[in-house]
């Protein structure tokens, strides 16, 4: 089987990673470094469940090949907030009451944090079209939205 | 499962390994190839990676020609200054593009290459007279063999184009016109993720004196196998002025020029419908506005 080696670094520390050739940048997260906060729903960039910052931009990282990633920075939702010190969009989540299954919040929680990084106060129309890579099949979206503007407002 | 990937450093190290390998498939954006891959629609042996080509990343304009690399991604496309001045039908069809996650990585060439009749920066490049600069690997003199194609001969049909398996597609050029303003329109099914049941990219000339219509190109896309340009009616166009009748008109030839399919998204009647509609709003937005930058706001707003 062909495998390669894979240089990156993933919330901040550096990993070296022996990967098949074809695999994407969600196996390397999951199965290789167990970081299962990443979630496979669609596998086919439909979903968003996937999402991932690469240097920095929102991807769904089933659809990126892991040895694309080489030398890259990966941040997950490993890496986002700690348990003592939640970033604001997580902690707006919860007190908004955004999540219900949570099975799309990690990904929720990335493409919110890369509209926020990009657009520290975005009006609805710009939050709808920042998560619109990212379905959710519970909440109906209301909350999600009203959550990212809490977080927007915690965050100046 | 194995399939090889290899990740060249040049454009030229990519193009001899295509010359020798006939089933490694390039791999820009990979937002088309992982989902062919996952629902075993291709079967390559190994990926070439082109993604760390960076002299393919960038938009510049040289003397009157604009040139877009074929790894310029749709998010680049949407925001860049040059590309909002003299080629506005493509920074909105690339913003109509899918989601952040897709317009992140999506790249222009991998766009043109999968021949979508629905591929949202067809029409606007079609609208520009766009074409394509097309690389194989050297000959004994040591040069990259390099060939032009106009877009209008790239697309031959569902999937298909002009590309030989030893090319890769390097640059997009246009040669600008100050004069000339554009607008894209696509009507969806859903805001998002929505592959297009019409889109339409519309270039016009006018007159600055009396609003005559010089040059027009009216490019469809999901109405045919191929995105079109439909001549007719920009023949219709030229030399006359825009108003309400003439743009009536306009949208009348439309209807019996084209031969839209039914699907399951969309019956033949029901695009043809479309096609009318957005055609008269697109004509209407460039009456009443003569700066291209005006009919980007009235897009988004
Ligand atoms: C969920 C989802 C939604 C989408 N929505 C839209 C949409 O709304 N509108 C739209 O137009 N498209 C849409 N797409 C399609 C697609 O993502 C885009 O068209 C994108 O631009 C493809 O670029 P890529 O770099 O990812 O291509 P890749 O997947 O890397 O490549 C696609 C094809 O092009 C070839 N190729 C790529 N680059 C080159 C090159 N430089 N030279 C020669 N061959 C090359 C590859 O070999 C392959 O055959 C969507 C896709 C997904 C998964
Ligand atoms: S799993 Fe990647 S988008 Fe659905
Ligand atoms: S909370 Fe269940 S999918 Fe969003």
């Amino acid at each position: 089987m062909a495998t390669k080696t894979v240089r990156l670094t993933v919330n901040g520390s550096p990993a070296v990673v022996q990967i098949e050739e074809h695999q994407t940048l969600l196996y390397l997260l999951r199965e290789v470094l167990g970081l299962i906060g990443t979630k496979e729903g669609c596998g086919e960039g439909d979903c968003g469940a996937c999402s991932v910052l690469l240097d920095g931009e929102l991807v769904n990282s089933c659809l990126v090949l892991a040895l694309q990633a080489d030398g890259k920075e990966i941040l997950t939702i490993e890496g986002v907030g700690t348990e003592d010190h939640l970033h604001p969009v997580q902690q707006a989540f919860i007190e908004v009451g955004a999540i219900q299954c949570g099975y799309c919040t990690p990904g929720m929680v990335l493409a919110a944090k890369a509209l926020l990084d990009k657009i520290p106060d975005p009006c609805e129309e710009e939050i709808r079209r920042g998560l619109s890579g990212n379905l959710c099949r519970c909440t109906g979206y209301q909350k999600i939205v009203d959550a990212v503007k809490m977080a927007a407002q915690t965050s100046k | 499962m194995s399939i090889r990937t290899l990740s060249p450093e040049t454009p030229a190290q990519a193009l001899e390994i295509l010359s020798l390998q006939e089933k490694y498939l390039p791999v820009a954006g990979g937002t088309n190839v992982l989902v062919d891959l996952r629902k075993g629609k291709i079967t390559p042996i190994g990926f070439v990676d082109l993604s760390r080509f960076e002299a393919w990343k960038t938009i510049q304009l040289k003397g009157q020609v604009l040139e877009i690399g074929s790894l310029v991604t749709h998010s680049q496309l949407e925001a860049h200054p040059l590309i909002k001045t003299y080629c506005p039908a493509l920074s909105m069809g690339a913003s109509a593009v899918g989601s952040p996650q897709i317009r992140n990585r999506g790249t222009l060439g991998g766009n043109l290459q999968s021949a979508s009749p629905a591929a949202d920066c067809a029409p606007p490049l079609l609208a520009h007279d766009a074409f394509l600069t097309l690389l194989s690997a050297a000959d004994s003199s040591g040069t990259l063999k390099e060939r032009q194609v106009d877009l209008t001969d790239f697309f031959l049909g569902v999937g298909k184009t002009d590309l030989r398996p030893n090319e890769l597609i390097q640059k997009v050029s246009i040669n600008i016109n100050p004069k000339r303003k554009s607008i894209f329109l696509k009507s969806g099914l859903r805001k998002a993720l929505a592959i297009s049941l019409v889109n339409l990219a519309v270039s016009i000339e006018l007159d600055e004196n009396t609003a005559e219509c010089l040059k027009a190109r009216v490019a469809f896309g999901s109405i045919a196998p191929t995105p079109v340009r439909i001549r007719k009616v920009e023949e219709f166009l030229e030399g006359r002025m825009l108003d309400e009748r003439v743009i009536e008109e306009a949208s009348n030839i439309v209807q019996n020029e084209i031969a839209p399919i039914s699907d399951l998204r969309a019956s033949e009647e029901y695009r043809r419908y479309l096609a009318q509609v957005l055609l008269q709003e697109a004509l209407r937005t460039i009456k009443s506005s003569k700066e291209a930058g005006k009919w980007l706001r009235k897009q988004f707003d």
